[in-house]
């Protein structure tokens, strides 16, 4: 469960805020399409849930964890359970495939068990798990700047399952994707939320995508939610007030 | 916008070229006045002559004194460069502004800044009187010195990487250790020994003349045979300073370019 009430963050202060007042609930098994303009505030809403920004108003609560209040090691224990995939995927280039899955584990082992790649038996039999149920059997050992783009998202989908989370956050992870390669990330990731029971939330600014995949859809524009609803209902109209006349 | 940003500061064009003219004019009238270097000086040339047909021919036979000298020059270079790595390296977390904060950072910053502002011949000069002559001293005095100039370096390598894998590691709930091992160290490696070996490289330059003022190496058989009157054996000695910067070069070029 995710859960944020009336949050509202600004960057620089006199500038207006990136979120106004956002409150938005998502259970597990469901996957939300964030839509919404270049600015809207989808990455800050993203990135709020995890504590990469935090807010200076409102709550943002992780399966029944408040995250905004946190102290420091609190919100690591918090980002274990909150994994995120990015847009340029950000994996180590010159980490072994591998190597680059493990590393999702580094909330849970200590530093230097890891530093010195003292991984336990069974964090490698799931990294191989993992890998081959993204469909990057037999890759373990190339290096990560050796791959095409769609099989770095896996590579970051397999690290983000590593971390045996309760949500899966992405941060419009098909955009550098060309559309067929994005369809079946979105189609890995649609499984994997029933799969895990995972609570997903994407920002995609494909919208013909999101349709296809995502059963409700939240609209950002302004900093502020303007829909949120099922996505069939994501009529011209509400386009319009999503992404202002040029939407449609 | 810029370009009234790039004007500001700037003498209209009309002033300027007079400005330059008296700029150079004044230099040069008052650099001949400070130094006192006049063409009659020139004269002095003419024992240079005598002093370049001393030399030769050169004396080989302190060739094996020579090649042990260009050894030991080379030796310190590399554990001077050596010690200053292993401290740098480190210290650099802590002058690294997006790793450290400043009350650490910034004091860390100028005192890094003073150890390098001082030569590597002044450090040798220091430490020479507070220890002894020979080759010690000089392995301390390149350290000293590049102490400062690597953890700049090197920390500036690691304020330049890029925050997606940061984040990323941070996202799995990572401590800042973890973040910095696996979020920049990967990225920053090749960098940091690509700065690591040039520091070697220039310190092979440093090292030779260093034991001019008693800190080692084949410095030290130069001033002696200088102080000797012995000019063909110094010959020996320029010939080995020359092949050791030479060596240096190459060597720099070809570790540079398995690195990168």
């Amino acid at each position: 469960m995710l859960a944020y009430k009336d949050v509202t963050k600004t960057y620089t202060p006199g500038q207006p805020p990136a979120l106004l007042g956002a409150t938005l609930r998502v259970a597990p098994g469901e996957m939300v399409a964030l839509l919404g303009p270049s600015g809207a505030g989808k990455s800050t809403l993203i990135r709020c849930a995890n504590g990469l920004v935090r807010p200076e108003a409102g709550a943002v609560t992780v399966a029944g964890q408040p995250v905004i209040t946190l102290g420091s090691a609190e919100l690591r224990a918090v980002r274990r359970k909150v994994a995120v995939i990015f847009q340029e995927f950000h994996l180590i280039d010159r980490f072994s495939v591998l190597k680059n899955v493990l590393t999702g584990r580094l909330g849970q082992v200590s530093f230097w068990r890891a530093a010195l790649g003292l991984w336990s038996a069974a964090d490698v039999a799931m990294a191989r798990e993992l890998l081959a149920r993204v469909g990057l059997e037999g890759q373990e050992r190339k290096l990560a700047r050796e791959l095409s783009g769609g099989q770095r998202q896996r590579v970051a989908i397999a690290r983000a399952m590593m971390q045996a989370p309760e949500i899966l956050l992405g941060d419009e992870p098909v955009a550098s994707l060309d559309p067929v390669t994005g369809r079946s990330i979105l189609r890995l990731i649609a499984d994997l939320t029933v799969e895990r029971r995972l609570t997903t939330v994407l920002s995609l600014h494909d919208v013909t995508l999101a349709r296809e995949f995502c059963l409700r859809a939240v609209g950002v524009s302004g900093g502020r939610i303007v829909y949120d609803g099922p996505m069939a209902d994501v009529t011209p109209d509400v386009m319009n007030a999503i992404y202002g006349s040029g939407g449609v | 916008m810029s370009e009234v940003l790039r004007l500001r500061g700037r003498l209209s064009d009309r002033f300027r070229a007079p400005a330059l003219w008296t700029l150079v004019l004044g230099g040069l009238v008052g650099s001949v006045l400070v130094t006192g270097f006049t063409p009659d000086q020139m004269q002095t040339w003419s024992y240079a002559g005598e002093f370049i047909r001393g030399m030769f021919p050169p004396d080989w036979s302190v060739l094996p004194q020579v090649l042990r000298g260009m050894g030991e020059t080379v030796g310190i270079a590399f554990l001077g460069t050596f010690v200053a790595f292993v401290l740098a390296f480190p210290l650099a977390f802590l002058t690294a502004r997006n790793i450290t904060g400043p009350w650490v950072g910034v004091p860390l910053r100028w005192l890094m800044a003073m150890l390098r502002s001082v030569p590597e011949v002044l450090w040798a000069i220091i430490f020479v009187v507070a220890t002894e002559f020979g080759n010690i001293p000089g392995v301390l005095a390149l350290a000293a010195h590049n102490i400062g100039i690597l953890t700049k370096l090197i920390g500036e390598v690691y304020e330049e990487a890029p925050i997606g894998p940061q984040e990323a590691m941070a996202a799995t709930g990572a401590g800042r250790a973890g973040v910095v091992w696996f979020g920049i160290l990967p990225w920053a490696m090749p960098t940091v020994l690509s700065h690591t070996f040039f520091r070697f490289e220039c310190n092979i330059r440093s090292a030779a003349i260093l034991g001019v003022v008693g800190a080692g190496g084949i410095g030290t058989l130069l001033m002696q045979h200088r102080q000797l009157f012995q000019y063909q054996m110094m010959t020996v000695d320029v010939v080995g300073i020359i092949a050791l910067v030479v060596l240096a070069d190459w060597l720099g070029a070809a570790v540079r370019k398995q690195v990168s």
